[in-house]
């Protein structure tokens, strides 16, 4: 045997011995969670800060022992798709404009189950509200007090929703959409956690005190909402 | 022989002539021998020589008399008697015993059953029986019971067909009992056999010595017929579930493909259904839902076409009566992690309005989370799962490893076993024997063994068994055929847990598409622990398939259903209130017995025992009786039974105490009816009849033919072989011949000079 065959041979071999180990190792995997972000019209950036979610979903699967698929997905309202995931998330700088099928869509989608996190990067407040009000005309966005559950979930936050970004020197606020008893919509304002789940380095002001606190905070939200 | 016994004064009534005999001893012959051998000596030692000389004569004569008086003496000793055994004459006895059930009213050629028996005894059926027997037969009529009917009550032909049962087994015996000693000469039982109810009269009338003859009124298959009959209707619908009613229409001369039933909730159309009768049948289905939108009672009739001339119409319309209660459904889940499946169930359980769920979920070390009604409260260090777990019906357990079940595992498995708790295991990423299950109790109650569990990432679709399954949560679609055809067509899973085989008693309630070696591995599985039931669902994840399909709307989609359906089932519903009345049946009939349950509860939703129960039952003549009901081993259940005398609704109203303080009260109604039972195969059934006469040495005939019955009676006499026991010691003359005995031996020996 030459020394080539001898490598083929030996790799064939390891290979076969670590499908036997992966076989033998075999357990079940089939409830992983993905957070797709939405893909929304108006012209916003809805694709920023592509780290957050696979960030955030790697800390879920190691903290939580939650099965995670820690891929950055996004998603169109529109898409049938949409409603394999049980939790969306909405992000950007800018304008954002459903259209009236997707607003159907999401109505449906939010009725049956399904969740919306809004995390307002900066300068959406105005149009994520006025797209709100176009899904539930009847219904507005209550002021989460800092002893809501959400703030007591896998971690602490006795003052509430923590600031991890600075954009207009206003307090940090969580606005939660209620309805039916449920609540629907989270819209994180003037907080930014999204911002705080990237990766090292990206936002160079967000220390890691301050990522820790967006984590946290995401951890306890993505509890929250799977237990609703 | 005989007369002898007799001189000896000894009773030998009623032997008149003696055909054998045996002569035993109580002590036993080695008894005797032994008495024997310890008097003869003694009689030696006491009668010992006198010296003087006798003749050999008189020595002789002396001897005998002493030996025949010791061994006379040593017999009776030993308690003699003699066990004879002699015919005696019977007196000879004939009964006839006439159908008094409601099918005797069927008319053919405008007389009815009961009335063809009355032109037999007109044209002189029973003075012709008197004449070939010399006696006058014993009349009976039988239904619900068998009554003796007087010579009198017979010549006015004093019967009425109101029975509502055929027992012709249980009359036989009952007769046979009536009629005491004698020859029974046979029993001539006029009956259409209709609807035959008790034993299998086949099997009762297999060890009778008597012929037992059979006359039937009325020519089989005179007319046509159809039947509806509904299997168990149900009483008890839950609001916002539905109920399904099962029933058979059956036919009898009438060629056709399909009946339609026409069913009117209190008294206004409220659906039709279909029963489709394949080629060469007699008998088909049909069945129905009914929604349960509103609390309340209602009032149910099912009604098929009347046809013209046909054998009765009492069976063409039947009904029930459905009380629609607020259900009590609570729900507990424990998870050892987060995960969508159980967020998918919480979300498909609370489209029902009378569930309520209490999820416990462990975020991590020392932190827990608790969601009631979906609404998360603030994490806790530890769980409070056993107050939760007191008022659960349900327990759903996914990825909840041993450890945090131990402290409650003792009451969730008397529970479960007590039946007022369903398991329901949701298959997770650790498998039952990471999560500690192995060789605890609560393994015990599962339908596989947790150490042959082994992983298979193999997608795989539903497939539901090709029986039509027994269990409602199973069946979405009506039709079965489109039943097994949906669930196949439900999402795929992404993989399956296989096991090495099922534990015994368990069954398979849903299949997979994916095979081991040769069988299909089971998707859904279920085993019985107790009273309880145990659901394991091996394959997932049923969030992606459910969550498409959680309900809109009021609408439910399957896969939500079955799974708020199945822990409907697992919970054993019960209706929610502190006092509820439980009715096998919203139906009942005239004269029939009528269980009734009444479950009752403390302010805590705990079931209450030691309680003072009473039921009061008001009919619609506003007759009312009160009961008492008993406790049952069931905790906090109490039962009792009324039989009703008249037809009609009637109300039950339950009331519970506790040291005599009123836990609550509560309502029901049942509707009581005449049995149709006697209409639902109308025709006369003749061959059992010549079967069950034939099998007794009898004779089987139409009324017309019913003289050759009179012509197969033997009238001899008859004669019963009887033994009788006498205790020969019981003479007058044997305790004088004794006596005389050592008389004639003194006589003797004064008269020679002896002393």
């Amino acid at each position: 045997m030459t020394s080539n065959k001898r490598m083929i041979f030996a790799m064939t071999l390891l290979a076969a011995l670590c499908l036997a180990g992966i076989s033998a190792a075999e357990a079940a995997d089939f409830d992983r969670t993905v957070i797709p972000r939405v893909k929304y019209g108006g012209g916003g950036d809805w694709y920023t800060g592509p780290t957050s979610m696979p960030n955030l979903l790697k800390q879920a699967s190691e903290r939580l022992h939650l099965p995670t698929q820690t891929e950055n997905i996004a998603v169109s309202v529109s898409d049938p798709e949409l409603f394999r995931y049980p939790m969306l998330y909405l992000t950007g700088h800018g304008q954002i404009r459903f259209s009236d099928f997707e607003i159907n869509t999401l109505l449906n989608y939010l009725d049956n189950g399904g969740f919306l996190w809004v995390n307002d990067s900066y300068g959406i407040d105005r149009f994520i509200r006025r797209e709100v009000r176009r899904i539930y005309p009847d219904r507005e966005f209550e002021l989460l007090p800092s002893d809501h559950a959400i703030f007591k979930m896998v971690y602490d936050f006795p003052e509430g929703l923590p600031k991890i970004h600075e954009h207009d020197g206003k307090p940090p606020a969580a606005y939660a959409l209620f309805d039916k008893g449920r609540m629907k919509i989270l819209y994180t304002y003037e907080s930014d956690i999204g911002d705080g789940l990237e990766d090292a380095g990206i936002h160079k002001v967000d220390t890691p005190e301050i990522r820790e606190k967006a984590m946290q905070m995401a951890l306890n939200l993505l509890a929250y909402v799977m237990m609703q | 022989m005989y007369s002898l016994l007799r001189l000896f004064g000894y009773n030998l009534s009623p032997i008149r002539d003696i055909e054998s005999s045996a002569l035993a001893l109580a002590w036993g012959w080695a008894g005797l021998i032994l008495l024997l051998l310890a008097m003869v000596p003694l009689s030696w030692w006491v009668y010992r020589c006198e010296g003087k000389n006798i003749s050999d004569r008189m020595r002789r004569q002396l001897l005998a008399v002493r030996v025949v008086w010791v061994i006379l003496l040593a017999f009776l000793m030993c308690g003699p008697v003699l066990v004879v055994s002699g015919l005696v004459p019977q007196r000879n006895r004939l009964a006839v015993i006439v159908d008094t059930s409601r099918s005797m009213s069927i008319k053919h050629k405008d007389l009815s059953r009961l009335d063809q028996v009355k032109t037999l005894f007109d044209g002189g059926f029973i003075s012709q029986l008197e004449s070939k027997t010399g006696i006058y037969p014993e009349v009976f009529s039988f239904a619900d019971n068998v009554s003796p009917v007087s010579r009198q009550e017979v010549e006015q032909f004093n019967f009425s067909p109101e029975g509502n049962q055929t027992d012709i087994s249980n009359a036989v015996r009952n007769v046979v009992g009536n009629l005491g000693e004698g020859s029974l000469l046979g029993i001539i039982m006029i009956s259409d056999g209709v609807s035959t109810t008790g034993d299998n009269p086949a099997m009762a009338l297999a060890n009778m010595r008597t012929p037992v003859h059979f006359i039937a009124p009325g020519q089989e298959g005179e007319s046509a017929d159809m039947a509806l009959h509904l299997t168990r209707p149900p009483a008890q619908g839950y609001l916002n579930s539905s109920v399904r009613v099962r029933g058979e229409v059956s036919l009898h001369r009438v060629a056709t493909s399909s009946i339609p039933v026409t069913v009117l909730r209190n008294g206004e159309f409220f659906t039709s259904a279909t029963a489709d009768f394949a080629s060469g049948t007699e008998k088909a289905g049909f069945a129905f839902n009914i929604p349960c939108e509103e609390e309340g009672s209602f009032r149910f009739e099912l009604a098929i076409p009347k046809l013209e001339n046909e054998l009765t119409g009492e069976n063409n319309q039947t009904g029930f009566l459905l009380k629609v209660v607020r259900e009590r459904l609570n729900i507990m889940i424990v998870s050892g992690r987060l995960s969508w499946e159980t967020k998918f169930i919480g979300n498909a359980l609370l489209t029902d309005p009378n569930a309520r769920t209490v999820h416990w979920a462990r975020l991590r070390e020392n932190r827990w989370v608790c969601a009631r009604n979906l609404s998360p409260e603030a994490a806790v260090n530890s769980p409070n799962l056993s107050e939760d777990l007191k008022v659960a019906d349900v327990l759903i357990l996914h990825a909840a490893d041993y450890e945090m079940l131990r402290p409650a595992e003792e009451e969730i498995v008397r529970r479960i076993e007590a039946g007022t708790l369903g398991l329901l295991l949701l298959p997770s990423t650790k498998s039952f024997s990471e999560l500690g299950y192995q060789g605890t109790r609560i393994e015990n109650l599962l339908p596989v063994l947790t150490s042959s569990e082994t992983w298979r990432g193999t997608p795989g679709n539903l497939v539901l068994p090709a029986a039509e399954t027994p269990y409602n949560f199973l069946r979405l679609v009506d039709d079965p055929i489109q039943n097994v055809e949906f669930f196949a067509t439900l999402p795929k899973f992404e993989g399956i847990y296989e096991y090495a085989g099922l534990k015994p008693g368990s069954e398979v309630l849903i299949n997979s598409t994916v095979r081991s070696s040769s069988d299909m591995l089971p998707f859904m599985i279920r085993a019985r622990a107790g009273l309880g039931n145990v659901v394991l669902i091996s394959g997932g994840p049923l969030w992606p398939a459910g969550f498409r399909l959680v309900p809109t709307d009021r609408g439910f989609a399957p896969y939500s259903a079955l799974m708020v359906n199945m822990c409907k089932w697992l919970a054993n519903r019960r209706e929610d209130a502190q006092v509820s009345i439980e009715l096998a049946s919203s139906r009942g009939y005239v004269g029939q017995g009528n269980n009734v349950k009444v479950w009752v509860m403390n302010s805590k939703n705990e079931l209450q025992a030691n309680a003072q129960v009473s039921l009061t039952i008001t009919d619609e003549r506003d007759g009312s009786t009160s009961l008492t009901c008993i406790e049952t081993s069931d905790k906090g259940c109490y039962e009792t039974a009324f039989v009703p005398a008249f037809r009609g609704l009637h109300r039950l109203e339950a009331e519970a105490r506790y040291q005599g303080r009123e836990l609550g009260r509560a309502k029901s109604e049942i509707l009581i009816e005449m049995s149709t039972a006697e209409f639902d195969e109308p025709v006369v059934k003749s061959s059992l009849m010549a079967q069950l006469a034939s099998d007794t040495g009898g004779v089987f005939a139409t009324v017309d033919q019913a003289m050759k019955i009179i012509g197969a009676i033997d009238a001899e006499p008859g004669q019963k072989l009887e033994s009788k026991s006498i205790d020969l010691r019981d003479s007058w003359l044997l305790l004088i011949i004794l006596l005389l005995l050592p008389m004639v031996e003194w006589y003797l020996r004064r008269i020679r000079g002896l002393s």
